[in-house]
């Protein structure tokens, strides 16, 4: 056991707001120590790699701060300089006590001061050869089953089950391709399993839509919007970039959308001209629904970072914290140490929505001009050009957009999305390297799903049962 | 009320301190052992990392083995649809617009199971009836559908089981069934009692057995 000093036990048991540093996920990945870490591929670590909750820390946590306090170079104001040096020095160490090190554990993408959070390789299969699956390898008839299940909703039928087996190897391979092609094109896909894709990334809500009784903004230019991106190799780059909309007849639309006539409010359209625009994040519903009366609209700003970059600041994910922020430009307290941890990071990235009216126009105490829901205004609030988005300066919405697709977190969330239709669950460790190879490769692919998922049906995860 | 909790206060107590059991029927003789094709030395899986079936393509894989209209296959009081309404959450669906729930369950959760054979029993039903009053069965051939009691020991009506067998796991699972999966059925035409079951209720508990399985459920 190690002997701690007596001046960092009670520093460790005394839980101070000081140990929550928000520099610390960014500290992690920008050193050497981070490069290969499975939490630093297209993220950052989330709080509870160090915390049971901020500002106390885990039993990892505690290992890294040890480390830290026995580092000479170490001074409070260079903890994001020096804490990748911290986390190498606990690398071997199993803090946890699930029997891999810290080292393995980062790796793996588990957390190492979480003894629930483990990993095992399976076994080998052993016994008889299986009559039915090939367990001990890649098995395109399990395959065939499940392109058949996930990407056309229903499994296949006897018939077909024979004549694919039936094939030669080369054959079956093509027939696996043509079969997902053709899913690909079915109404299950474009119109069920990725309007549930974008459930969680629209956040509808029936009563305040365009089925409801208080009509604010129709989210059905959303779900649209989110399905053609998906579909027909065009570009996943336009969730955020599109500066067109998709009306009911699957048609492209590139101007302003009026109000549909004889709507009960005069809302239900697509009031931003183009220029304006940035895919998902500035339909009229999202700003709507999110904004709604806010001056600041972080919650707007949270939703784009969360749905699109996979980051949930509410989660103590994606904390990369600006300097000098928050200077809490409308008074709501956030300088406050517990509310600065994450705003930080949260008001600059909302400073570029802060031109787009939610609810009608931003007027305190009451709601006027419910025809500007979702509109642009330049003068609306001062501060709506000094953004900041991982690292980089932000002056409007549209860069902040092209900023994003730039980044891994972007294609790393596409992988994520892509992964979760056809397994509905995150990757497992051991699946991880062909994860990180699926949103790598998008690129390649010309951002284009349906490429994707092509190469997605290849890998062992999904072919071996 | 009262007496009635008296009364299950006496049994409870009876129970615990141990008195003798009242005298109950005797236990039903163990099923013979069923040959299980060498399936017990087979290797498995290890992985773990099957895929949940959700109900939509739950409901669309039943609907089209069973030749039943998904929004017929399962309907509670008549009027809530199983997979879209009534039991959308424990077979794996959300409800975004009108509840709010915009991810659906990670796994199964504890009513997963129970809303799965509900469904399966209820699709089967509802096929045994549409092929009962059609002029020519389309699922359930040759199988005498409405003969009550059917003879279990007869050979016709042995054979027309296990090509009924055989043509729901064609039509359920994509696959020829195992030898022991037939036989399993075939208990089926025997009641608790020793007696031949329906033609009917052989064709849906038949129906059943195959289609609640654990293969159904997970891809």
């Amino acid at each position: 056991m190690r002997v701690v000093p007596l001046a960092l036990a009670l520093t460790l048991l005394t839980p101070l707001a000081a140990l929550a540093r928000p520099t610390g996920p960014r500290g992690v990945c920008q050193s050497d120590a981070g490069a290969d870490l499975a939490v630093c591929q297209g993220t950052l670590p989330s709080c509870a790699l160090c915390h049971q909750g901020p500002p106390d820390l885990n039993l990892y946590g505690a290992r890294v701060f040890e480390a830290l306090a026995q580092d000479d170079g170490y001074d409070f104001d260079n903890f994001e300089a020096r804490v990748g040096d911290a986390v190498a020095a606990a690398n071997a160490d199993d803090s946890d006590g699930d029997g891999l090190s810290n080292l393995e554990e980062l790796l793996l993408g588990t957390l190492p001061g979480d003894v629930n959070s483990a990993f095992t390789a399976p076994l080998a299969p052993s016994g008889d050869a299986n009559a039915f699956y090939a367990v001990a390898g890649r098995d395109p008839r399990f395959a065939f089953r499940r392109v058949h299940t996930i990407f056309c909703g229903q499994p296949p039928e006897f018939d077909a089950i024979t004549a694919f087996a039936a094939l030669d190897e080369a054959e079956q391979g093509l027939a696996l391709h043509d079969t997902l092609d053709g899913c690909l094109q079915s109404t299950f896909w474009q119109d069920f399993a990725l309007h549930r894709l974008a459930d969680a990334r629209i956040r509808p809500l029936e009563s305040i839509g365009f089925d409801g009784l208080i009509p604010l903004a129709d989210y059905h230019w959303d779900y649209r919007l989110f399905s053609h991106i998906f579909s027909d190799d065009h570009d996943l780059r336009d969730l955020l970039l599109a500066d067109y909309h998709v009306d009911e007849s699957g048609d492209v639309v590139t101007g302003i959308v009026p109000f549909p006539s004889g709507a009960p409010l005069e809302t239900g359209g697509q009031p931003l001209p183009p220029e304006r625009r940035a895919g998902m994040i500035t339909s009229q519903w999202f700003l709507m629904n999110h904004t709604m009366f806010s001056a600041l609209p972080r919650t707007t700003a949270a939703q784009a970072y969360r749905a699109y970059l996979g980051m949930d600041i509410a989660k103590g994910e994606g904390i990369h914290p600006v300097d000098n922020e928050p200077r809490d430009v409308d008074g709501k307290g956030v300088t406050e140490a517990a509310c600065a941890v994450c705003h930080s990071t949260l008001d600059p990235l909302s400073y570029a929505f802060s031109p787009y009216n939610g609810i009608g126009r931003l007027r305190p105490g009451s709601v006027s001009r419910i025809e500007l829901t979702g509109t642009f205004d330049a003068a609306r609030v001062p501060w709506g050009t000094e953004g900041q988005l991982l690292g980089t300066d932000i002056p409007d919405l549209r860069t902040w957009a092209e900023h994003a697709v730039t980044t891994d977190a972007f294609r790393r969330n596409l992988g994520s999305m892509l992964w979760r239709l056809a397994f509905a669950r995150p990757p497992a460790p051991d699946e991880r390297t062909e994860f990180d190879a699926l949103w790598r490769g998008l690129p390649d692919d010309g951002f284009s799903a349906n490429r994707a998922l092509h190469r997605l049906i290849d890998t062992n995860a999904f072919q071996v049962p | 009320m009262r007496a009635l909790l008296v009364c299950l206060l006496v049994c409870v107590m009876a129970v615990a301190v141990g008195c003798p059991p009242s005298p109950s029927p005797s236990p039903p003789a163990p099923l013979a052992p069923v040959d299980d094709d060498g399936l017990s030395a087979m290797a498995v899986s290890t992985r773990g990392a099957l895929v949940w079936k959700r109900g939509p393509a739950l409901a669309r894989g039943l609907s089209q083995a069973l030749l039943v209209p998904v929004e017929d296959l399962c309907r509670e009081l008549g009027r809530f649809d199983c997979v879209d309404f009534a039991h959308q959450v424990p077979l794996g669906g959300n409800d975004a617009f009108v509840k709010g729930q915009y991810e659906p369950l990670l796994e199964p959760g504890a009513t997963s199971a129970v809303a799965f054979d509900r469904l399966a029993l209820s699709a089967c039903s509802v096929a045994v009836e549409l092929d009962r009053v059609r002029a020519g069965a389309f699922i359930f051939r040759g199988h005498a559908l409405t003969t009550d009691p059917m003879a279990p020991d007869d050979a016709d009506t042995i054979e027309g089981a296990r090509f009924l067998g055989t043509e729901l796991y064609r039509r359920l699972h994509g696959r020829e069934p195992r030898e022991a999966e037939l036989v399993a059925l075939l208990g089926l035409l025997t009641d608790d009692e020793g007696r031949g079951t329906s033609g009917l209720d052989f064709a849906r508990l038949a129906c059943f057995a195959v289609a609640s399985t654990t293969e159904t459920l997970f891809f």
